[in-house]
């Protein structure tokens, strides 16, 4: 379980810090109950507002938020949290509103909601229309990623309605305060920057490497991508991932997180694909030579692989992934790789992992296969292979990864010596 | 987070809803009361409470003019007529529903009220919002004549 600490600290600096400026410049108004439920709802819009272009600005994945967050995946784990709060704090700001006005007469309440020519309230109105569309498709249906991608710029985009609802609407604090002027001017700037940078000039704002295709293998279950550097090439460490998006091919300029498959030593940069939506089910039809752009290589999934004398890799599906890099790179450790997969079948580079196998006697695989077996993989199996001060690895789907990691933990292993990594941005 | 998320939307859901539909069936019941007494009133009844057009209508012909000695005979709680910008409205209704207030209002029964409305003059100075404009139109009996 990473440290969320840090985390959990910047989002209240951030959600804070425009309350703390209003009540220098403003204040509580608390002579009513009406004027109190007003400066709770302003309250609210502030801290939402703040947490809504912090979200943007983590969509940058800049190096500073991903040491912030710890990793990027966590990042991305907390990139979810901001935006949901930030929904609710800005889905409760009208609603306390309109309490306000019934608190007074259920009448005035009523013509505040029904529909008139205000602008500023209109553009309030959008944008929650826009950010509950765009939440909870993103949060509850499965979507396919370029409406995901439309969403989030869309979302972008109303982050500016929201400043001018904010700076116009009657009765608004902003345009009385210096402070809250100053503060929401530089969040516009810098999420106009970013938005620019982003949906329309496509840039992305860590380094990319240029890289061709060199050879696809695939089935029908998964495809081994390999890609050569044309000039420089990414630097990486065994389990780790790489964002790739095609540039010049039968693709779409779509970015997707891939695990790296391959070692230091390949001559290419190999990733492991398994066919799960449009774009992963189009990667076969990629030709040699097609030019792809690489951002990374992130994640922190390997990184403790030198330190432990015996481990447990635990497998699911398309988590194997990983693994097989961190194969590649055994030396001496004692490791037992248990593989779950659906059939035998859907099994993946398991030609890889079988030389690997042959070549270092301290390197088991163990095939799970849960079409002849009643029940899933369970706790006590893994505990075979576990020997104390060792760790346990674990990598695959986020339910999976969950449950195994908590059943564990009640056995008694130590959260320290469970490594996970959910794929989850899939 | 996914359940925070669904919980709290449809909380303010049913509370933005139910705060509408209660609000549309007490406006409905309290313009009722108002079409009830309106009979003992001098103005057309084609001018309806509802209408969101000023009072210098060409439409219509019969809308009646008040000097302001006149307005200030209707300057108490269950008699309430303002003069805000030339026209004249009768608030009487509208006094308990007031978000700023009965006081602010019943200060200004049978006067002219126009820098009162401009200034929301117990709070920060602001006007009002064009929403709170259109809602006065509904109140609109007549114009001022000197």
């Amino acid at each position: 379980m990473r440290n969320s600490l840090k985390p959990i600290a910047i989002t209240i600096l951030v959600a804070i810090t425009p309350i703390l400026l209003w009540l220098a410049s403003i204040g509580f108004a608390s002579s009513s109950v009406t004027e109190s439920i007003n400066s709770f709802a302003i309250i609210l819009a502030l801290a939402g507002f703040s947490l809504y272009g912090w979200n943007i600005f983590l969509s940058t994945r800049l190096k500073v938020f991903e040491n912030l967050y710890g990793g990027l995946l966590n990042l991305y784990k907390w990139h979810d949290i901001t935006g949901s709060l930030a929904f609710m704090l800005l889905l409760i700001h009208p609603t306390l509103i309109i309490i306000k006005y019934a608190n007074v007469s259920l009448i005035s309440a009523y013509q505040f909601i029904k529909p008139s020519v205000d602008f500023p309230k209109m553009a309030g109105i959008f944008v929650l229309c826009i950010m509950f569309i765009a939440v909870f498709l993103s949060l509850y249906f499965k979507i396919k990623h370029e409406l995901f991608i439309k969403l989030h710029i869309a979302m972008g985009l109303v982050f500016f309605l929201g400043a001018y609802h904010a700076l116009l609407m009657s009765g608004s604090d902003v345009k009385q305060s210096i402070p809250l002027l100053i503060y929401g001017t530089i969040w516009v700037a810098l999420a106009l920057v970013v938005m620019l940078y982003r949906s329309i000039f496509h840039k992305s704002f860590r380094k990319t490497y240029t890289y061709s295709v060199s050879r696809v293998s695939s089935n029908d279950i998964y495809t081994k991508l390999s890609l050569k550097a044309e000039r420089d090439s990414i630097k990486f460490s065994p389990g780790q991932f790489a964002f790739i998006k095609p540039v010049a091919s039968e693709l779409p300029r779509q970015s997707h997180p891939f695990s790296i498959v391959s070692s230091n030593s390949d001559s290419d940069l190999s990733f492991g694909i398994k066919k799960l939506g449009d774009f992963t089910s189009m990667v076969s039809r990629l030709r040699v030579g097609d030019v792809f752009e690489v951002e990374g290589a992130y994640g922190d999934f390997g990184s403790r692989f030198d330190k432990y004398q015996h481990q447990v890799w635990v497998a699911g599906g398309i988590g194997i992934t990983p693994f097989v890099a961190m194969a590649k790179a055994i030396t001496d450790q004692k490791v037992h790789l248990i593989y779950s997969v659906k059939s035998i079948r859907e099994a993946c580079f398991m030609d890889e992992l079988k030389s690997v196998a042959n070549t270092k006697p301290n390197f088991h695989i163990h095939i799970v296969d849960n079409s002849t077996r009643s029940s899933l993989l369970s706790t006590h199996e893994i505990m075979d292979f576990y020997a104390e001060n060792g760790a346990i690895w674990l990598c695959g789907p986020p339910k999976m990864v969950k449950t195994l990691s908590k059943s564990l933990r009640s056995r008694g292993i130590n959260e320290g010596n469970i490594i996970t990594e959910e794929f989850n941005l899939a | 987070m996914k359940k925070a998320v669904l919980a709290v939307t449809c909380i303010c859901l049913i509370i933005v809803g139910g705060i509408a539909v209660a609000g549309f069936w007490d406006k409905q019941q309290s313009e009722k009361k108002v079409k009830e007494t309106s009979s003992t009133s001098s103005y057309s009844q084609s001018t309806g409470i509802n209408n969101n057009v000023p009072a210098t209508n060409t439409n219509n012909t019969d809308i009646n003019s008040y000097t302001l000695a006149e307005v200030s005979k209707h300057s108490n709680k269950s008699d309430c007529w303002l003069a805000i910008n030339g026209n004249v409205y009768n608030v009487t209704s509208y006094i308990s529903d007031h978000p700023g207030g009965a006081s602010e209002i019943l200060d200004s029964c049978g006067t002219d009220a126009t820098t009162a409305f401009k200034t929301m003059n117990k709070g920060r100075g602001n006007t009002h919002s064009s929403s709170a404009n259109s809602l006065l139109q509904d109140y609109i009996i007549g114009s001022v004549t000197k």
